[in-house]
């Protein structure tokens, strides 16, 4: 049973050859029958346990404060601190593997990667990293440069200088440590938070006590070209949360563990913090940059895609936020509203396409002489944070995509009442519209009035609906998918996944007033009202999520290569897998398809 | 099958061979220590550490115990209940004839494989100092114990000395004193496979066909059947 060791579970999914056999050599088999205790609180920590079979409650002064059960491990936490701080009892009768101390504190050592997800999985086990999908690319990370990592700000302060001083700027500058020039003695130290209570405990006024007392030394530092694995470990070894990186002598900034962990197992914490911390344009772009990195790592790990693309949407909403705000003055910010629509205002968007935004301005309020400059400048902004602009023109640098309330309501009005082409696709792109920036309230009312004229109109919803069909091709694609030919036509995700379904559920929730801009979203309340049955929902989200996760390979893997994102999936390049999965979910299309001419009698039309 | 094992030692209240006579197992011994060849094999019949066994499984080239071959042996050691897979014990053995094709689609090792397998003698030697005085467990341990004993009695002079501790024959009895008393009859009808066991038994099987993988479902199912019996 060694060889049956669950190597494809996180943490030891990373486990290169020779670290999975350093884990068989050490492995153990433990029985436990109901009741019996595994671990004590103060006891030292011998094992790490991964249960085979049952449940195991972990228990905090009596009260139950996880059930793990099997595949889950614990408790490597203790083991790291070197003492037991939960009771573990075996709630059913339980087998579990037991891995010696030593060999998982080597693997940590040898393996930063290991060491994250280990960590990941006692904190905050990011739900994302439960379902992987192929072995994991991370360990690559490992070899990442301690340089490469989110470094905050040093600050240093003489020796010399008052504790209360040292707190004020620890304030201002927002820091939890300082480092602290010794000159005199010739040594550097550092003082953080946890130094600064016992200070406190000390009872003499702070003002009177130089910092250079209480700071901790010597300084640990390290090289920027270290790699990361290092740093963990010599983290782990001195029990330290922080490193100070240094470069030919200078100090560069300060790694914490939170942020170390972090990118090893989910970089969005940090893109948020830049993107929050830019002062510039420039700063905002290179925060930019992060968010595809994320994504890739995210999807590389297996996160799920419907997870993967809710945070993309907030990190892109932030990133627009923050670049509104820069460029565009307090006044006009505070009395308009910008928005982005489409796939990103239904957070269904993974890699950067089109940007599709307006801007509602308040009735009443006078927009600044320069506004056409202003957005002119922030669409060419998110351009060079490489969303490209749009064809259509669909931005605010279009004066017709920037319109005070009345003037949207109006526009609005005439989609619904001239229900042609262009007009049903601005009605379908308005209907995503997702505010961002500035006061959400001013979209909010456009939406009313949109909501309110075309709820009753038959024709216009049987128009709207119709445009499932218009790219007409449904049916080929099961031709494509079984076509015995040699290299069969790649198959257009957009136009024979995406837009049928999308639209379709666009349709039903225009028709049923259903307010929401997510697919996923729109999706349940539909299935809320009766709408859809809570079967047809299920597949319309999976469906979903599966053209999303197959665009978003195909998307990663043509970035790699350096070519433009198709769109497109070459069929005979797909695992079976995934081939399999194309086929239902676009089965579950033709279904929808079906449902819909139904519903709309779009055969009449 | 219980009748098969009537023969074979039912273990007592320690998972050992009852005490039928007092004094009988040093007496045993004495006679044992008498027949054995060489002082290097002396400590297989010192006391046996307490809490301790070692689960044992070999894979053969076939069923008969006079004809068929030894091709590997898995042995893990037990100290209370915990299976100790991180001093384990896996001998590929070199057979002295081919493997035939319906043997190797049982253990999947084919000749090839077993070329560099070790000399059956050497094998059991690194058995026995693996080994020790511990008590044997087993699925079926009888067969195992037949087919070692081939090569044990010319190396040693007598057979296995260890007790011999059968998995079935726990299970069949914890079985057994659960049946309503009027089919507590001698052919009892008690389904003794591997499979049907390790699932009434609540314990995880894994269904790669080795050795040593088939040792720690034997430990798995002695351990949890010694707590049964113990409640």
């Amino acid at each position: 049973m060694p060889n049956a060791f669950p190597f494809s579970l996180s943490p030891f999914d990373c486990l290169d050859p020779d670290e999975q056999r350093q884990v068989r050599g050490s492995v153990d088999i433990a029985y436990f029958p109901q009741n019996a205790v595994i671990l004590e609180p103060g006891a030292t920590p011998l094992h790490l346990f991964v249960i085979v079979k049952g449940y195991v409650q972990q228990l905090d002064d009596g009260d139950v404060v996880a059930t793990l059960g099997p595949d889950d491990c614990f408790d490597g936490r203790s083991l790291v601190a070197g003492r037991v701080s939960s009771r573990f009892v075996a709630a059913q009768e339980v087998v579990a593997y037991q891995l010696a101390r030593q060999t998982v504190i080597e693997l940590i050592a040898s393996n930063a990667t290991f060491g994250a997800l280990l960590f990941s999985d006692l904190g905050h086990k990011l739900s994302v990293l439960a379902e992987r999908q192929q072995p994991r690319e991370l360990p690559s990370l490992s070899l990442s440069r301690v340089g490469e990592a989110f470094l905050r700000p040093v600050h240093s302060v003489d020796a010399a200088t008052d504790i209360l001083s040292v707190v004020r700027l620890m304030r201002e500058q927002r820091t939890s440590s300082v480092v602290v020039l010794d000159a005199a003695a010739g040594r550097k130290g550092i003082f953080s938070r946890t130094l600064l209570q016992q200070a406190i405990l000390d009872g003499r006024p702070l003002q009177t006590m130089p910092v250079g007392d209480w700071a901790k030394y010597p300084l640990i530092e390290i090289r920027s070209v270290e790699p990361l694995g290092d740093a963990m470990a010599i983290m782990l070894h001195h029990r330290i949360h922080r490193l100070v990186v240094e470069e030919g002598g200078q100090m560069l900034g300060v790694l914490e563990a939170l942020d170390l962990l972090s990118y090893l197992s989910n970089q969005s914490h940090i893109v948020t913090l830049q993107i929050e911390q830019a002062r510039d344009l420039e700063s905002l772009g290179s925060a930019a940059l992060q968010i595809s990195k994320v994504i890739a790592l995210l999807f590389r790990s297996g996160s799920r895609v419907g997870l993967i693309a809710r945070l993309v949407q907030q990190l892109n909403a932030r990133l627009f936020e923050r670049a509104w705000q820069l460029i565009a003055p307090p006044e006009l910010v505070a009395n308009s509203c910008l928005f982005v629509m489409g796939s990103e205002g239904r957070g269904e968007q993974l890699l950067k396409t089109d940007q599709d935004n307006g801007l509602v301005l308040r009735e009443g309020y006078v927009p600044p002489a320069d506004l056409a400059e202003t957005c002119a400048r922030f669409s060419e902004a998110l351009g060079q944070f490489g969303y490209p602009p749009c064809p259509g023109g669909i931005m605010l640098s279009n004066p017709a995509w920037r319109r005070s309330v009345p003037d949207f309501v109006a526009i609005l009005r005439q989609w619904v009442w001239q229900p042609d082409g262009d007009n049903l696709m601005h009605l379908a792109i308005f209907m995503d519209a997702h505010a961002v920036a500035g006061d959400a309230k001013l979209l909010a009312q456009v939406s009313d009035s949109l909501h309110q004229c075309a709820t009753d109109n038959d024709a216009l919803l049987g128009r709207f609906a119709a445009a499932i069909d218009a790219f007409g091709s449904h049916g080929g694609w099961l031709s494509k998918l079984f076509s015995l030919g040699e290299s069969p036509a790649p198959l257009h995700l957009k136009k024979e996944g995406f837009f049928p379904l999308v639209h379709g559920v666009r349709s039903l929730a225009l028709a049923h007033q259903v307010r929401a801009t997510s697919t996923t979203v729109r999706v349940q309340a539909l299935v809320g009202l009766g709408a859809l049955s809570p079967g047809e929902g299920e597949d319309l989200v999976e469906a979903l999520h599966v053209f999303m996760a197959l665009k978003l390979k195909t998307g990663l893997a043509e970035q790699a290569q350096a070519r433009p994102v198709s769109g497109t999936v070459a069929l005979q390049q797909l695992s079976s897998l995934d081939r399999d999965l194309l086929k239902d979910a676009l089965g579950v299309v033709k279904r929808f398809q079906q449902l819909l001419r139904t519903r709309f009698h779009l055969g009449a039309l | 099958m219980g009748s098969a094992l009537t023969g074979w030692a039912r273990p007592g209240a320690d998972g050992q061979r009852p005490q039928l006579v007092p004094g009988w197992a040093a007496l045993r011994r004495r006679w044992l220590a008498h027949r054995l060849r060489g002082a290097r094999f002396q400590p297989l019949l010192q006391p046996p550490p307490a809490n301790e066994w070692v689960a044992l499984d070999c894979e053969a080239t076939g069923l008969d115990v006079r004809s068929d071959e030894i091709v590997s042996i898995g042995a893990v050691r037990i100290v209370g209940d915990r299976i100790l897979t991180s001093e384990r014990l896996e001998l590929l053995v070199r057979p002295e004839r081919a493997v035939s094709a319906h043997s190797v689609r049982i253990h999947r090792l084919r000749t090839q494989d077993l070329a560099d397998g070790l000399p059956l003698r050497e094998a059991i030697e690194q058995l026995l100092a693996f080994i020790g005085s511990r008590p044997l467990v087993g699925y079926y341990l009888e067969f195992d114990v037949a087919m070692l004993n081939r090569a044990v009695r010319p190396l040693l002079g007598i057979a296995l000395p260890q007790p011999c501790i059968e998995v079935s024959a726990m299970y069949y009895d914890y079985k057994f004193h659960q049946l309503p008393p009027y089919q507590q009859h001698a052919n009892a009808d008690i389904d003794l496979r591997l499979s049907t066991l390790m699932r009434d038994l609540e314990l995880p099987e894994r269904d790669a066909h080795d050795a040593l993988n088939d040792a720690v479902m034997a430990a798995l199912a002695f351990i949890k059947l010694k707590h049964l019996r113990s409640s």
